[in-house]
């Protein structure tokens, strides 16, 4: 079931381009425009 | 998206960009290509999924508006390059809003790989976050 608006979100733990994870909550405090890429070419 | 992550930025937002390329590949892309805004990975899509982010097929891509967004890039100047070695050709993406608290404020998985909402949506969005 995906998140619907008005949901918050919770965390996700991504990777930084050296391997090293990152949370999303470290981008939170302020709207935030999430762009999920199709593939990069 | 460089032009308006400006906008973007003087409403008081940020951007996050996601790939589920792995870490290396978008380190290596961003060797050739940097940006001004964080790019991460997210190889196993669990964001994906729980975004509700989908996949396109052939005949998604046979679409006569994915072909003219395609057509209209090649006239503007993109050349096509193959897709990476083991890419998901398939996987579409999506453009979401999250407001300061977390809460999601705008949601648009893309229906086809041609699907994105216009630079003004986001920013109406982004403004309506505030």
């Amino acid at each position: 079931m995906a998140i619907s608006t008005g949901e918050l979100v919770g965390d996700f733990t991504f990777l930084k381009p050296d391997g090293t994870p990152i949370e999303l909550r470290a981008f939170l405090g302020k709207p935030l425009l999430l762009i999920f890429l199709r593939h990069l070419a | 998206m460089q032009r308006i992550y400006d906008d973007i930025k003087k409403l008081g937002g940020d951007v996050l960009v996601i790939t589920f390329m792995s870490p290396a590949y978008l380190a290596m892309f961003l060797a050739e290509r940097p940006q001004p805004f964080p790019v991460v990975a997210d190889p196993e899509r669990k964001a994906y999924d729980a975004f509700g982010i989908g996949s396109t097929s052939v005949t998604g891509f046979l679409r006569l508006g994915v072909i003219w967004h395609y057509l209209k890039l090649v006239f503007r100047g993109w050349l096509p390059k193959g897709p990476a070695k083991d890419a998901d050709v398939w996987q579409l993406g999506g453009d979401f809003v999250i407001d300061a608290s977390g809460k999601l404020r705008y949601a648009h998985p893309s229906q086809d790989a041609a699907d994105r909402p216009s630079n003004e949506e986001l920013l109406n969005s982004l403004r309506e976050a505030h």
